[in-house]
């Protein structure tokens, strides 16, 4: 319904633009010059002289850049418009289905996401060796919380695996530390919005739905826009509800 | 929402394991988002997903239950414990509020010690045992005594334990409300030197003789149970409840009859009613009564109306109704503790025993350990010893006598004791004179137990990590008399209190003859909260020196007013003072928040020109104190009032300095049963000058609008009494105008048919019983604790800018000249409206209707125009005036830790928005969610609010109003159902039971 | 009808070119006190301003609301603005269209002021909002969010009406400057010169261009004219729709239309007395003009005191407790002093207006606006603060009292309007030259003798 205003309303208003630019007061020049009946140049110490303003000399040039500044405008504003909407179609296409490698190297400076304390590689781990995301991320299906791997965790293979590799070491120094890896936020909601992932997980949402090929990412970064038309796209064509409260409380 | 601190970090901040300390470097509220994972899974713990453990609260004696939600290893929440034959999930607000014990700023974050220059510096742990130890080592045994609090349980006797392996017999408990006159009287009349359990679920009629037994007395949140389960009204009838006391306290409240007679004449009409009883031979008095004949005959209802001011027929007339049925007469609480209370609660004893209530009613076999076997007089002994110089070494625990007890001289000697070693949570009066500190665990962080009555064996244990680097008082006190002596004795090897404890349950076990292996057994009363037996039947019978009745009253000043410095409904003796919660938790009476103030008849204020929030001093021979003044109908023109609790000089940012300290007025030394007299004659003069009260009451009278009705058992049982008129209803809406409202109202419905509206939704509704309600504010506190409401403080709650989403309303009905007074209370949140008026004006639909029947509101879509507050004819909109979580605010009002108790469920709110109550819909999402996983349906009462949860009276129901088995729909159903300004036509979601009166024509 | 342009004692009525050297004479070197007067004017804006800061960086607080009491001074300040704006409209449309001669010298001040009152209008509900930064969610236009407005909230219309107001206003004081504009244009010179060839959009005054420019002139006078009746009802509604007891009034459209004529005819005199002194427009703003004005006055404040009556009347008749208490409260209650300022200022004083005496004398006049202005300004408190000071729930009444904050926000949008007023003065025609000039006889040529 807002959604139909929306339209209808942006409409309107660039009509309203349109109109405005026609009807702006211009003078044309084809008006003569003659001796006025009107009170006010029977008085000889005003000269009677030609505008100089933005219209310039010629007002039919006025008028037309006018017309040209208006029309810009107005594409403007639909060009915005349009570039709002957000995009329903993101995250659609499916991971293919031949098994994936990992690049062996990258470069890293050119990768998108911020860079990790430790240089955790989702597409090795979830991609390469195909390890079911639960596997880490372990409450997602029972909580709204997803849940972070513990250190202990990640030692549970790494005590053996990956031995010599620095960033394996930085992860063995932390557990034998016991100092908690603090790991940088990527995918933030804001504080008055609720995610439950466990119904989204059950009601069968892919993570790469808002998380996108994550199993290919070689380092993390946000995919989704998160942002509330975006969230409602998605709830509107799965017919779920979009009820302020189901989500700000 | 919010900068200052938020969910989200909060989340952060709860990721990280380990120690207090190291949590609380995270708090320090960087900018960049980080996510801290655990180092290990802890046990049975989901992130996002909460924790409960059981525990029992130990903010006053009574021994409630607990049940702490803990979120990410935090302690967000505490509820009643179901179990616990004490509270059964009940909870006062002084239980809500033990979080900010928890987490008070004001906590003593390590141990301290005085130095040279006097004043306290951190030490080590072991520096500071050390220095305990060597202190110890070097003192005689007899002249080391510890002072603690009613610690009923392993720790007490760990103590008597550690006490005699150091040759000390110096143990001295002090409990400020030692209900000294009460024990003395059971001793008296049936030489029983304890606190009996009073059963008012059987009592069809209670007279209490000053006891306020739905605020401090004994056990505040079980009473309330049991009264509301007699008292309040169901279908057939009700139990009849007498007041009588010169001053109407909260608990008078629910009476249905409020007699003031002459101040301490409670006895004389005890003593008489006992004489007719007893004389006429109604009831069943137990065979021993007769003896009492002789004795009892000189005081007949005449000679007590000529004490009392109470007419002698009405004294008859109490005296049949009570000896027609169960019934229970309740003697003074402390508010009612004069010079003469011993004989007013003899009096009363004589009263229940003549009447056959012993052993029914009332039942020595579960004695109450409200006081631990403290007394004020042990406490001036102990100063006694102090000046004669017989201590050497004093160690306090749990007790606060510099404070609770300011005459009593303690004060003045402790200069004479060599080691002051206090191991209190907070810098207090007395710990402030100590000279070591070593801080105790909060009892939410503690392994502790504690025997709050006979048969009853609750445990506490840690919820979750310690906040502050403190450590638990039993392992300090194991250790340090290990380094000292040595562990002789076998108990005292124990490695940690948690052993010492476990030692004892192993003990406690063989006597229960508990088949289960011990581990089992621990680990399921751990996980139940305790163990619950049935006491021991007990048989009563008189003392000899029951038969000497002095019949003795208070002797009320010949000019002056008698002075009643009465317990406080929500700071108790004062140790709640330095909790925000219930310092901005408005007094039930009073409606006063963050101050003291003098209570004061209408007729005398008028003597004297006094008007409400005049400064008056209040002098007695022992000093003066300044005060506002409360102008307060229910009170006797010869008599003031001032609440206990205030005028800390120590304790924290939140209770130094505010009101005053009324104990001062009192005499310090002891009455005759070893008591401290809370009667005293007092002088009052007006100051002049002139406070800004910080009330939340704007009027005291409904201006005949209906808004808390009432109605009467006979009017109910249909005895022809017509109803009483509300000028609300004065222009009663015809029929056809009626059918267009609701055709209206039926096209409004349908209009809605579409969207998130179509299909079925539930209509959430609540059904609050005005019957039951005792205006205990239990579910305001509940409520802030819940849905991360601020607290303001005084300035602004002056301003009328409090924030609790849920208020109890308190209304003076107008009484003829000589009538008592009546009050009407109302708890009012949030109607929820179905055809509600602050919808149609936000301009964006911050606040609208969800398919489900809520009045949503949308604090982010918020933009502040208020006018949802202007249109709101029940006035239950907050607006945040400040950014109260905002650090850099003047009205900050989480200083870390106390932030940690946030609920990451709610938002917090900035500056700017309105908020009200959500029917805490974050509780509703929760179940809904968790149904939904599980494929099922919200069944009836899944869902509970916070206020519902805790109300000790069960006067609030909560459900779905279209389910036509729902509980809540049942009794919206009911007769006595109302809606509040109903003629307005905003179908409320709340429909309210009215109050009803059980009176009686004499 | 009373002549327009008094005729000097030689009895000759001035030329067409003394009254272009008089009004323009208006235009030139501003004196001292001027500047004076301007620096004044600044400061109290800053102060102001700086008050607005204050609010925004700590919230709401540091206003005076005492909940139930959720609007103050400021809602009070824009209804008072708002009404302001109308007379200008009134005097310069209505009256046009009505042909009646004796505007033409008053009409140009009367827009203007119009037109600035409603700029210091429109900033009030931007103040008194919780969250400034977010008062552009009030507009309807489409968003990511996918959120809309209601319309069903009388605040969104009263968006429309103001910004309408607003708009129209503008245009039709610009219109009428065009020919005058044009006649100073070519004596000025530097900076000015630019403004004025901008603003008099190439006017040379050709028959065609008078014809265009009369025609416009006619339109947009037809389309100001329901405006001055729609935009205050729609202010009136803010309060009319609610439920609250002393806002629940069908009276309150024409009630405030009323007012808010009223109190604008009120500042015209306010603000013509020193203009006409200082620019010596005693020939072109005569006491007839006064007197008139005096007359709207009068009538006005007749209905408005009707209004006041009806109101407790209808209080009293509707039989409804609420309304009565509330009206009870009004007169007798916390704020009897306002309520009385109100009804003193507002229902009593115009009654002197009988008085021919009064309605000449232009100091007493003045005085009158003075009060007039006070009284309309209490007549908003009392509406807004008084009413919601006392509603439904006993339990939940509050008093309300202005803090320093909201005292120096109101002086602050005075002296913001002043700016403007003071501005336009001195840069713009306050007098319509061509106007006065169409109402003197034509000036014909000597006979010979």
């Amino acid at each position: 319904m807002g959604r139909l205003f929306c339209r209808a309303f942006s409409l309107l208003y660039w009509a309203g633009c349109c109109e405005f630019v026609y009807n702006l007061p211009v003078v044309s020049p084809s008006y003569s010059v003659t001796q006025s009946s009107s009170p006010l140049f029977n008085d000889r110490e005003v000269k009677v002289g030609w505008g100089k303003g933005v219209l310039g000399e010629k007002g039919l040039m006025g008028r037309r850049t006018l017309l040209a500044i208006g029309l810009i405008a107005i594409t403007a504003v639909g060009a915005s418009v349009i570039v709002l909407r957000p995009q329903d179609t993101l995250g659609q296409e499916t991971a293919n289905s031949q098994p994936f490698v990992a690049p062996i190297d990258v470069d890293t400076n050119s990768l998108r996401g911020p860079r990790q304390p430790v240089f955790y590689r989702h597409d090795i781990h979830a991609g390469q060796y195909g390890m079911d995301c639960r596997y880490c991320h372990y409450t997602a299906e029972v909580s709204s919380e997803p849940g972070l791997p513990t250190i202990s965790t990640c030692m549970g293979c790494h005590t053996i695996i990956g031995s010599g590799n620095p960033e394996v070491q930085k992860l063995r120094d932390a557990s034998s530390e016991g100092q908690p890896i603090e790991w940088i936020r990527i995918h933030n909601l804001p504080d008055h919005v609720r995610f439950p992932h466990m119904l989204h997980v059950n009601a069968g949402v892919t993570c790469q739905t808002c998380h996108g090929e994550i199993q290919q990412m070689v380092q993390v970064y946000q995919f989704a826009p998160l942002r509330m038309g975006w969230c409602l796209d998605c709830h509107k064509e799965n017919d779920v509800t979009t009820d302020c409260l189901a989500c700000h409380y | 929402m919010s900068n200052g601190m938020d969910r989200r970090r909060f989340l952060r901040v709860l990721g990280a394991t380990g120690g207090g300390a190291a949590a609380l470097s995270g708090c320090a509220g960087d900018a960049a988002e980080k996510l801290i994972p655990y180092l290990v899974p802890p046990e049975n713990q989901i992130p996002g997903r909460a924790t409960w453990f059981a525990s029992t609260c130990r903010e006053c004696p009574a021994g409630c239950g607990l049940h702490v939600r803990t979120r990410e290893g935090r302690a967000v929440k505490v509820e009643g414990n179901p179990a616990s034959s004490i509270n059964r999930g009940k909870l006062c607000a002084r239980g809500q509020a033990s979080l900010q014990g928890l987490y008070n700023p004001d906590r003593i974050r390590a141990p301290m010690a005085r130095a040279a220059s006097g004043e306290f510096q951190e030490i080590s742990w072991d520096d500071a045992i050390a220095r305990v130890s060597s202190a110890l080592t070097g003192e005689e045994g007899r002249r080391i005594w510890f002072l603690t609090g009613n610690e009923a349980g392993s720790f007490d006797s760990l103590i008597n334990d550690w006490l005699r392996a150091l040759g000390s017999t110096g143990h001295v408990t002090y409990e400020p409300f030692g209900y000294e006159a009460l024990r003395h009287a059971n001793n008296q009349v049936f030489g029983i030197d304890a606190l009996p359990s009073y059963d008012f679920a059987q009592a069809g009629f209670v007279i209490s003789f000053g006891a306020d037994f739905l605020e401090s007395w004994l056990n505040p949140v079980e009473n309330a149970r049991g009264f509301a389960q007699a008292h309040g009204f169901s279908g057939g009838g009700m139990g009849r409840y007498v007041h009588v006391e010169p001053r109407m306290s909260m608990t008078a409240y629910s009476a249905d009859e409020w007699i003031a007679p002459q101040a301490g004449t409670e006895g004389a009409i005890a003593l008489a009613m006992a004489q007719v009883v007893l004389s006429e031979g109604l009831g069943n008095p137990p065979r021993g009564a007769s003896r009492l004949a002789a004795s009892l005959a000189p005081f007949t209802p005449e000679s007590a109306s000529e004490l009392s001011g109470l007419r002698a027929d009405k004294i008859l007339a109490l005296a049949r109704e009570f000896a027609a049925g169960p019934s229970v007469a309740l003697a003074g609480g402390i508010g009612a503790q004069h010079d003469e209370a011993h004989s007013t609660a003899a009096a009363v004893n004589l009263l229940n025993y003549v009447a056959g209530n012993v052993g029914t009613t009332v039942n020595f076999n579960a004695e109450i350990n409200a006081a631990g076997g403290s007394s004020y007089q042990g406490l001036a002994d102990l100063v006694g010893a102090i000046r004669g110089g017989d201590v050497g070494i004093l160690l306090v625990h749990g007790a606060n006598p510099v404070y609770a007890a300011p005459r009593s001289g303690f004060e003045s000697v402790l200069g004479n004791v060599n080691l002051k070693v206090s191991f209190s949570r907070f810098l207090d009066e007395t710990t402030s004179l100590c000279d070591v500190i070593l801080p105790d665990h909060d009892p939410l962080e503690q392994w502790n137990d504690y025997e709050p009555r006979t048969g009853v064996y609750a445990l506490q244990q840690p919820v979750m990590q310690p906040v502050f680097d403190t450590r638990q008082t039993g392992d300090v006190l194991l250790e340090v008399v290990r380094s000292v002596v040595g562990a002789q004795t076998r108990r005292l090897r124990a490695a940690s209190y948690k052993e010492y404890l476990q030692g004892r349950w192993e003990r406690l076990r063989r006597r229960l003859r508990d088949p289960r292996p011990f581990d089992v057994f621990w680990s399921e009363s751990l996980q139940a909260g305790g163990v619950w037996t049935d006491a021991p039947s007990r048989r009563v019978r008189l003392a000899a020196s029951a038969r000497q009745i002095a019949g003795s009253a208070w002797v009320a000043p010949s000019s002056g007013y008698t002075l009643i410095a009465y317990p406080s409904a929500a700071l108790y003796d004062g140790r709640g003072a330095n909790r925000p919660w219930l310092q901005e938790l408005p007094d039930p009476v009073s409606k006063f928040t963050w101050s003291s103030w003098v209570e004061m008849s209408p007729h005398a204020a008028q003597e004297l020109g006094v008007s409400e929030g005049d400064m008056l001093r209040v002098e007695t021979v022992n000093g003066s104190v300044e005060a506002p003044a409360f102008i307060y109908p229910g009170l006797r023109d010869d008599v003031i009032a001032m609440p206990l609790g205030q005028g800390h000089t120590a304790f924290g940012r939140y209770a130094k300095d505010v009101g005053v300290n009324v104990a001062t007025l009192l005499n310090g030394q002891p009455t005759a049963f070893g008591g401290l007299s809370h009667y005293i004659a007092a002088s009052v003069t007006n100051t002049g000058s002139h406070e800004r009260v910080a009330k939340t009451s704007g009027r005291n009278r409904q201006m005949g609008r209906g808004i808390a009705q009432a109605t009467t058992v006979a009017a109910l049982l249909g005895e022809g009494v017509q109803e009483e008129h509300h000028e609300d209803h004065a222009a009663p809406v015809p029929d056809h105008i009626e059918d267009v409202l609701d055709r209206w109202q039926q096209e409004q419905w349908e209009d809605t048919e579409h969207g998130n509206y179509a299909g079925e939704h539930p209509r959430w509704a609540m059904v609050i019983d005005l019957s039951r309600c005792t205006g205990c504010s239990a579910c305001v506190t509940a409520c802030h604790a819940e849905n991360n409401i601020p607290t303001v403080g005084k300035e602004q709650v002056g301003r009328g800018r409090e924030m609790a989403w849920i208020r109890i309303e308190r209304y003076y009905e107008d009484t003829q000249p000589g009538e008592p007074l009546e009050v009407r209370l109302l708890p009012m949140l949030c109607q929820h409206c179905g055809n509600a008026p602050c919808e149609p004006v936000c301009p964006v639909y911050a606040t609208y209707h969800t398919p489900d029947g809520l009045n949503a509101q949308v604090y982010n879509r918020c933009v502040g125009t208020r006018y949802c507050s202007n249109n709101c004819p029940y006035k239950v909109r907050y607006f945040n005036f400040y950014d109260y979580p905002n650090e850099g605010d003047a009205a900050f009002s989480w200083p870390e830790p106390l932030h940690w108790q946030l609920n990451p469920d709610v938002t917090v709110r900035e500056k700017g928005v309105m908020e009200k109550c959500t029917f805490c819909v974050q509780r509703i999402r929760g179940a809904q969610h968790q149904a939904t996983l599980e494929g099922r349906e919200v069944g009836d009462g899944e869902i509970v609010t916070a206020c519902q949860q805790t109300c000790p009276a069960d006067a609030i129901v909560f459900g779905n109003l279209k389910d036509p088995n729902s509980r809540v729909s049942q009794l919206a159903g009911s007769g006595r159902g109302y809606h509040v300004l109903e003629s307005l036509n905003t179908y409320p979601g709340i429909t309210y039971l009215k109050k009803v009166r059980n009176l009686r024509e004499t | 009808m009373a002549t327009a342009v008094q005729v000097e004692k030689t009895g000759k009525p001035p030329t067409y070119a003394r009254i272009t050297r008089d009004i323009a004479a208006t235009l030139g070197r501003p004196s001292k006190g001027y500047y004076i007067l301007f620096g004044a004017v600044l400061a109290v804006l800053g102060i102001g301003f700086i008050a607005l800061l204050y609010q925004i960086r700590y919230g709401l607080g540091v206003a005076g609301y005492v909940p139930p009491v959720m609007w103050g001074v400021y809602i009070t300040t824009f209804v008072f603005w708002v009404g302001i704006a109308h007379s200008g409209t009134l005097i310069s449309a209505i009256l046009f269209l009505f042909r009646s001669a004796w505007r033409t010298s008053v009409y140009r001040t009367a827009e203007a002021m119009t037109v600035f009152a409603v700029m210091t209008a429109g900033l009030f509900p931007l103040i008194h909002v919780g969250r400034l930064w977010f008062a552009y969610w009030l507009i309807p236009y489409p968003n990511q969010r996918q959120l809309w407005v209601n319309f069903k909230s009388p605040l969104v219309w009263d968006l429309f009406a103001i910004g309408t107001y607003f708009t129209v206003s503008t245009v039709f004081l610009i219109v009428g400057l065009v020919p005058d504009v044009a006649a100073v244009r070519d004596k000025a010179r530097g900076w000015r010169k630019k403004l004025y060839t901008i603003t008099s959009v190439g006017w040379r005054g050709t028959d065609q261009q008078w014809r265009h420019y009369t025609r416009a002139y006619l339109y947009l006078a037809a389309l100001a004219t329901p405006l001055v009746l729609s935009v205050h009802s729609v202010v009136s509604w803010d309060f009319a729709v609610s439920i609250v007891p002393g806002w629940h009034a069908t009276i309150f459209a024409p009630y405030f239309v009323a007012g808010a004529i009223y109190s604008g005819v009120a500042l015209v005199i306010t603000l013509l007395v020193p203009l006409r002194k200082v620019f010596k427009l005693e020939e072109y703003i005569t006491q007839d003009h006064f007197e008139n004005l005096g007359k709207l006055m009068l009538l006005t404040g007749l209905i408005v005191g009707y209004a006041y009556v009806v109101e407790f009347f209808i209080a009293w008749y509707s039989g409804n407790p609420f309304e009565q208490d509330a009206f009870y409260n009004r007169a007798f209650g916390e704020y009897w002093w306002a309520s009385w300022t109100m009804l003193l200022c507002n229902g009593a004083l115009p009654f002197l207006l009988w008085i021919r005496k009064v309605r000449r004398s232009i100091p007493v006049l003045f005085v009158i606006s003075l009060f007039v202005n006070l009284g309309m300004w209490f007549e908003r408190f009392v509406i807004i603060v008084v009413s919601l000071s006392f509603e439904y729930e006993p339990y939940a009444m509050g008093h309300y009292t202005p803090t320093w904050v909201e005292w120096a926000i109101l002086a602050g949008s005075f002296a913001w309007f002043f700016m403007w007023f003071l501005l336009f003065a001195k840069n713009f025609p306050t007098v319509s030259i061509t106007e006065v000039k169409e109402i003197i006889p034509m000036p014909r040529r000597k006979e010979r003798s």
